[in-house]
């Protein structure tokens, strides 16, 4: 019997297989308000605002800049936010997805993107290269963005304005990084994050992005056409993971859904392959949706309809209800941060284990 | 032509400008992280209808700044608050600092259209070059570059941009410069203003020449008058050479006002932030940790300081006790300016009912920037002054402590200021460059199409 599901949203006019309707300008704040404070009222856990660097067709604006204007406009719903890792200094990346955690209070994510699947060099003066060059800038960026996020302990503030101590040197760290190509000494300019570690979400199309989420994500979105090949990923994924050291369980494993709904009849995929495409009426699309979670374990659906907003609003009219009266829809059930809502616990920092230890006198 | 009235920026450390502006009792000793704090903030000064709110930024940081800028150790990045705050309000201007040595032209192109399409026109960008020296060990670089090289490098980067932003489908960009090769087109649409409004400060010959011709607001540091009518004077000449009016540039110069009810009452309040400053022992009269350098009080805070710059041997005696007038009357030329400047700002003088103190030497010494303190009419004048002089078009406010500073200045000196005929009641549009009275651009392709 499959388990309760998890609903993300996928934001991503004009690049793949999503387009607008004219009375949606991607551009226009009040458009953007409107889109996430119906998502949140419809029960999505959280809204994936999706980037391109390398598409030249203007179609929205940049992700972190996006989710964190919606920060204010919302109050439960995650946001995460898309970056590029080929084409970004570390530092920034890292104290941009900190601080929109901090100005979410807990609901941000990054979903780490590369140059493999959205290829921008000559916008950025760099020859193309190949993809495992992506992968290992990605990896070495992951692997600095989480010292950053610890470099500051999450008591390091002192504020005690009495005694005009404002932070505890002690509990603020230089990560002193040297790796490839980069080097970081840090300590970051930022706080630690709410939820500790920000939440790292990645598409896995490959064999080679699965090793990268297996290892680095909280969120794996998994986009293949076929329930086969969804579980195929999955494995994947699994396996890169336990190979990581990681528990199965650490691991939030999203499908990616094209829903189509309309009468029932059968419209398949424009070949398309990195989602699953979903078509008829709500009944038959939950019918769909139940037989691919039986199929594959899954912890959620990243719902992407082909039309923004008129997509959304017959998924949320018809298909949400359906999910609820089948009690497939888990809800935020008083969680407040993101990792909360995932079921994901608060990373111990890594530099705490190094600090001066006290002595102890427990007997 | 337009009556030239006053512009208003609120430079927001959330801390506050004072380095112990924290330890105020009113203030947020967490104000740095809290967004709904910053939020309520930058609505009291959108309510006085202050053209912007100026995001600072450095891009490292280190635990010794807690004793000269606290404020300058963490913050949230300026692009989510920038964002985050344009959320929250509908017409003042939200500058966010950026630094093209450690930015790409591209992305950061984006990130400004995209804050400019999400605030509805209200996005500028503060150009800095950097001179923090500890941020190229978090960006991968060997060595902190030149000031030639980090100009050479602006200079292109913001044409780069510029460019970028001018781009589309029927002419990308296809940049190939000293240091940038960059194809485009942006796949951000033409920011609503055209070109986000670009800031910069600076004294360099570099500098100057960077903000005459590319900055719409030039914030400047200027402590005195006389400095900065001579900067005011410069910078708009230069202007000229680029073609640009002289209102098309404001040039805003650093202002902290200290503001309450009465003269007393506000010449208390710095009293009492000062004295959360911690001193140190005479004896080391030289410079103070590099970091400290880069802001207020890098400066010694001893009396051995204070000998140095007035040519009077103080050192070893008892801050509390009043200056003896000798000092004053043997003091260089540097001296006597540092006695006018703490008598002006706490109205005690070596003679008369209130003495100053050696304390309140060290304390003028290590002070930088302008700063006023008075009540409202006082405050006033001092800004009606250089407005006048042509020192200055307006003020970025240097708010010491938060949020009762700001809510002095904009519950009492504003309102003097509106009442003078000197500063708007409302705003006229609702874009920035509306608020500055600037046009918006017509792209520099010549066949590129505009919003």
């Amino acid at each position: 019997m499959a388990k309760p599901l998890h609903l993300g949203f996928l934001y991503a006019p004009q690049s793949g297989h999503q387009t607008h309707d004219e009375s949606f300008d991607p551009l226009n704040p009040i458009h953007l308000t409107s889109l996430a404070r119906d998502l949140e009222g419809a029960g999505f856990a959280f809204l994936l605002v999706d980037d391109s660097v390398g598409h030249a067709a203007p179609a929205r604006s940049e992700a972190f800049t996006t989710a964190s204007f919606l920060a204010t406009r919302t109050r439960h719903i995650g946001l995460i936010a898309a970056a590029n890792t080929s084409y970004v200094e570390p530092y920034n990346v890292t104290r941009l997805a900190a601080s929109l955690d901090h100005v979410t209070h807990g609901r941000a994510g990054w979903l780490v993107a590369t140059g493999v699947a959205d290829p921008a060099g000559a916008n950025y003066g760099q020859a193309a290269f190949a993809p495992d060059l992506h992968y290992q800038r990605a990896e070495e960026i992951l692997d600095i963005a989480r010292r950053l996020w610890d470099s500051w302990e999450d008591d390091a503030f002192v504020r005690d304005k009495r005694s005009g101590v404002f932070v505890d040197g002690a509990k603020i760290h230089p990560i002193d990084y040297i790796g490839a190509s980069f080097t970081v000494k840090g300590p970051l300019n930022v706080a630690r994050p709410p939820q500790g570690q920000v939440i790292v979400a990645h598409r896995v199309v490959d064999r080679r992005s699965a090793e990268f989420a297996g290892r680095h994500a909280d969120i794996a979105i998994l986009g293949a056409a076929t329930a086969g090949d969804i579980a195929a990923l999955r494995a994947n994924v699994i396996a890169a993971a336990s190979g990581a050291r990681r528990e199965e369980q650490h691991v939030r494993l999203f499908a990616e859904i094209v829903p189509v709904i309309g009468p029932d009849h059968a419209a398949g995929a424009p070949g398309a392959t990195s989602a699953s495409f979903l078509s008829g009426t709500a009944t038959k699309i939950v019918d769909e949706i139940e037989a691919l979670t039986n199929a594959v374990t899954l912890d959620g659906l990243l719902v992407a309809p082909r039309v923004l907003r008129s997509g959304l609003d017959a998924f949320s009219r018809d298909v949400v209800p359906e999910l609820v009266r089948r009690q497939r829809l888990l809800s935020a059930n008083g969680s407040i941060t993101l990792r909360e809502r995932l079921n994901l616990s608060r990373p111990r920092n890594i530099f705490e284990h190094k600090a001066p230890q006290h002595a102890s006198t427990a007997g | 032509m337009s009556k030239r009235e006053l512009h208003f920026g609120l430079m927001f450390w959330a801390g506050g400008t004072h380095p112990s502006g924290w330890r105020y009792p009113s203030s947020h000793a967490g104000a740095a992280f809290d967004i709904e704090f910053l939020q309520r903030v930058t609505q009291l000064v959108e309510a006085a209808k202050f053209d912007f709110l100026f995001l600072g930024d450095r891009l490292a940081s280190d635990p010794s700044l807690q004793t000269t800028n606290p404020s300058q150790m963490s913050r949230l990045e300026p692009f989510v608050s920038g964002a985050s705050l344009a959320a929250a309000t509908s017409h003042i201007g939200i500058v966010v600092t950026a630094n093209p040595t450690y930015y790409d032209p591209y992305n950061l192109a984006r990130m400004f259209a995209s804050l400019d399409h999400l605030s509805q026109g209200r996005a500028s960008w503060n150009l800095v070059t950097g001179a923090d020296e500890i941020a190229a060990g978090n960006f991968s670089r060997q060595a902190h570059w030149d000031t030639e090289r980090r100009y050479d490098w602006a200079d292109e980067f913001v044409a780069v941009v510029r460019g970028l932003w001018d781009s589309d489908a029927i002419t990308p960009l296809h940049h190939k410069g000293r240091y940038f090769e960059v194809a485009g087109p942006l796949n951000v649409k033409r920011p609503p203003q055209g070109h986000p409004v670009i800031l910069h400060a600076g004294t360099s010959d570099r500098s100057r020449e960077l903000g005459a011709r590319d900055a719409d607001v030039i914030f400047a540091g200027q402590a005195t008058i006389e400095s900065a009518k001579a900067y005011y004077a410069d910078v708009k000449s230069r202007a000229g050479k680029y073609g640009r009016a002289d209102s098309e540039i404001a040039i805003l110069p650093g202002l902290t006002p200290v503001v309450a009810e009465t003269t007393q009452q506000a010449v208390a309040i710095y009293d009492h932030l000062n004295s959360f400053i911690a001193l140190e022992p005479d004896g080391d009269g030289g410079e103070a940790s590099r970091y400290g350098s880069l802001g207020r009080m890098g400066k010694r805070r001893n009396l051995t300081a204070v000998s140095a710059a007035i040519g009077v041997d103080v050192s070893g005696q008892n801050r509390d006790a009043p200056v003896d007038p000798i000092v004053l009357a043997e003091a260089n030329e540097d001296g006597r300016r540092l006695f006018a400047d703490v008598t002006r700002l706490t109205r005690r003088d070596v003679k008369g009912p209130d003495r100053l103190t050696y304390r309140d030497l060290i304390i003028g010494h290590i002070s930088t920037g302008a700063i006023v303190v008075g009540d409202a009419k006082e405050v006033a004048d001092h800004i009606q002054h250089w407005f006048d002089e042509r020192a200055a078009d307006g003020f970025n406010i240097f708010p010491p402590y938060v949020p009762e500073s700001v809510e002095a200045f904009t519950g009492l000196v504003v309102p003097e200021l509106q009442r003078r005929g000197l500063y708007r009641t409302d705003y006229s549009g609702s874009t920035f460059r509306d608020h500055l009275g600037l046009a918006k651009p017509g792209p520099i392709l010549s066949n590129a199409t505009s919003l």
